[in-house]
């Protein structure tokens, strides 16, 4: 028995599949849990436990088991790049224009005076109380590894839960774990053309893990000054990443880790992005059209 | 040890591997070309344990990554 629903949340659209044999009663506890999720991490209200915490900086703050792997999580993925995703830019895309949902956006004024990271590395975790505490001064946006780890977590506790496999996909963010359906003999997973969504870049399979897309191309708005901007930033600068790379997409084990490796392969830019990575597989489309994978997917371009 | 300091030791025993294997290719072209070769450069790498087997299908796809 199989479920599945498309619907919107976390500002995307997302798709589940769950096979198992309560699949339908899953299905709507995993909508619930979703919600729950974004309710804790959104930026956009002030009343998130993101909110709180960022809030609250230079004191600690008691946050659910959810909020504290997230943080940890994005905590991680700033060390494993070595800062080239770095959750710390809240500042720095607040002052670029980006402080509401971005079907809200419209054409924003750029502030005064730009912004850049926070002080990342003095973050203080307490496992035991769940406590965070953000340096003064610190705010965080994790930007979209929180919808990796999300589609992470929702995979997992599924499964958990006794389902036999899953599919989840947030705004292209995607975890497959277990088993396929019936009629497949793996997970077949399609990536889009980022000049073309409605053309394939991409057609893979997979038996479990996780697949990330990052692309310049979208989340763009003008602002009064009449500059193009768009939402990838660079860690060094705070503003958005100006290099030669169009879209990244990464598969490795997990969604919040491929979501990372998107954004640390933007910042280097396609001469040596590719040659950075370990146990991942990735292509990169850069501003010409012209694409550069790594040798195993090769195969799969269309 | 936490989760993240675990993993940490092994990324960096994934890194040093990257680092030795780059080393070892780059001594043996030195050997075959009998001519000097730089010192060795250390390679940043990204990883984390967890490889993920890829395959070309034509089969259709059950879901679509785009970026958003």
């Amino acid at each position: 028995m199989q479920a599945e629903s498309t619907f919107d949340a976390m500002g995307s659209t997302v798709h589940l599949l769950v096979i198992g044999p309560n699949a339908a009663a899953d299905l709507d506890w995993a909508r619930a849990r979703l919600h729950e999720l974004e309710i804790r991490w959104t930026r956009f209200s002030p009343d998130s436990e993101l909110s709180q915490l960022n809030a609250n900086a230079g004191y600690p703050t008691m946050v659910s088991a959810d909020t504290y792997r997230l943080v940890d999580t994005a905590i991680t993925a700033w060390e494993q790049t070595n800062g080239r995703y770095d959750p710390t830019l809240y500042r720095a895309i607040i002052n670029l224009g980006y402080d509401r949902t971005f079907a809200a956006i419209g054409h924003p004024a750029r502030a005064a005076t730009p912004a850049r990271g926070g002080a990342i590395a003095a973050i203080d975790l307490n496992p035991g109380l769940h406590a965070i505490t953000l340096p003064t001064g610190t705010s965080l946006d994790p930007g979209g590894i929180g919808k990796g780890l999300a589609a992470d977590i929702l995979a997992e506790e599924l499964v958990a839960r006794g389902a036999d496999g899953a599919m989840v996909n947030l705004g292209g963010d995607i975890r497959v774990i277990g088993s396929p359906p019936a009629d497949a003999t793996g997970w077949t997973i399609s990536v889009a053309d980022p000049f073309d969504p409605d053309q394939e870049l991409l057609r893979i399979e997979i038996p479990a893990g996780a697949v990330a897309t990052s692309s310049r191309l979208e989340r763009q708005w003008t602002n009064t000054a009449g500059e193009r901007l768009h939402h990838i930033l660079d860690p060094h600068t705070g503003e958005p990443v100006d290099n030669d790379i169009a879209a990244v997409t990464v598969i490795a084990g997990e969604a919040w880790w491929a979501e990372a490796l998107t954004k640390a392969i933007f910042t280097n830019g396609v001469d040596g992005g590719l040659d950075q990575l370990a146990n991942a597989s990735a292509v990169i489309v850069d501003r010409s059209g012209h694409r550069h994978a790594t040798p195993d997917l090769e195969s799969a371009l269309r | 040890m936490t989760d993240r300091a675990a993993s940490r030791i092994l990324v960096t025993g994934l890194s040093v591997a990257a680092t030795l294997s780059l080393a070892t290719a780059m001594a043996s072209s030195q050997e075959n070309e009998s001519q000097p070769a730089a010192a060795p450069a250390s390679v940043e790498v990204f990883a984390l344990p967890g490889s993920v087997a890829v395959s070309a299908t034509t089969q259709p796809a059950l879901t679509t990554s785009h970026a958003s």
